[in-house]
């Protein structure tokens, strides 16, 4: 999770809105209108690593989280209900195809990651601390 | 702390595997364990990268924070710390 927790962090500035749906918030003193607060964005990615039903998301992304939280506990209980769900939130079959094969590639990674004792990197910042 | 198998360094890589950490290295300046991890089956190895980056990395209507944001909610539920 934290080497991905990084690569949220780097990706959250340029997709801002396909997230929370709105502009990304500039502290007074940003230089450019497209400056960001990196303290605020960080602190974004600890909220959303630590819990990301207590972030803002906008509806259809946290509906796509909330079917690949059901998927990695329980693919078998998927059903087509929650992917006409996922449809009528505005997402595309593309997306639920890609939504579901990233998800599936992690629940594999995962696994590959526990199983064989993969150390940490050791570099890399924590995320999801309070 | 190590891997529970044994795997193959960079320095001691040749071959396949050898191209494949220079292609890693490139893209993203180090070695990630998980890569290492995979040494064993460098056929293997490739198929993981390549799939990993058509999915993270291709065109999708998905943004990127998207799917790193999935990759992050799913490692969570896993308690994946790594």
């Amino acid at each position: 999770m934290q080497a991905h927790a990084g690569d949220l962090r780097a990706e959250i500035a340029n997709d801002w809105e396909s997230l929370f749906g709105r502009r990304i918030p500039r502290t007074p003193d940003a230089r450019a209108p497209h400056e960001a607060d990196a303290a605020a964005l960080d602190a974004r990615v600890h909220e959303l690593v630590r819990d990301w039903r207590a972030g803002p998301l906008t509806e259809p992304t946290g509906a796509l989280l909330a079917y690949v939280e059901k998927l990695t506990r329980s693919a078998a209980s998927c059903t087509a209900a929650d992917v006409q769900m996922l449809r009528e939130a505005g997402w595309s079959d593309r997306a639920v195809h890609d939504a579901v094969q990233v998800a599936a590639y992690f629940n594999y990674i995962n696994r590959v990651a526990d199983a064989l004792g993969v150390p940490p990197e050791p570099d890399l910042p924590t995320w999801g601390a309070p | 702390m190590a891997f529970w198998i044994h795997t193959v360094s960079p320095d001691d890589a040749d071959g396949a595997l050898k191209r494949l950490y220079g292609q890693a290295l490139r893209r993203a300046g180090r070695v990630y364990n998980i890569v290492r991890a995979m040494s064993p089956n460098p056929e293997a190895l490739r198929a993981s990268i390549a799939l990993y980056r058509a999915l993270m990395k291709g065109p999708s209507p998905l943004s990127r924070a998207q799917r790193e944001l999935i990759a992050v909610v799913v490692s969570r539920v896993n308690a994946c710390e790594y």
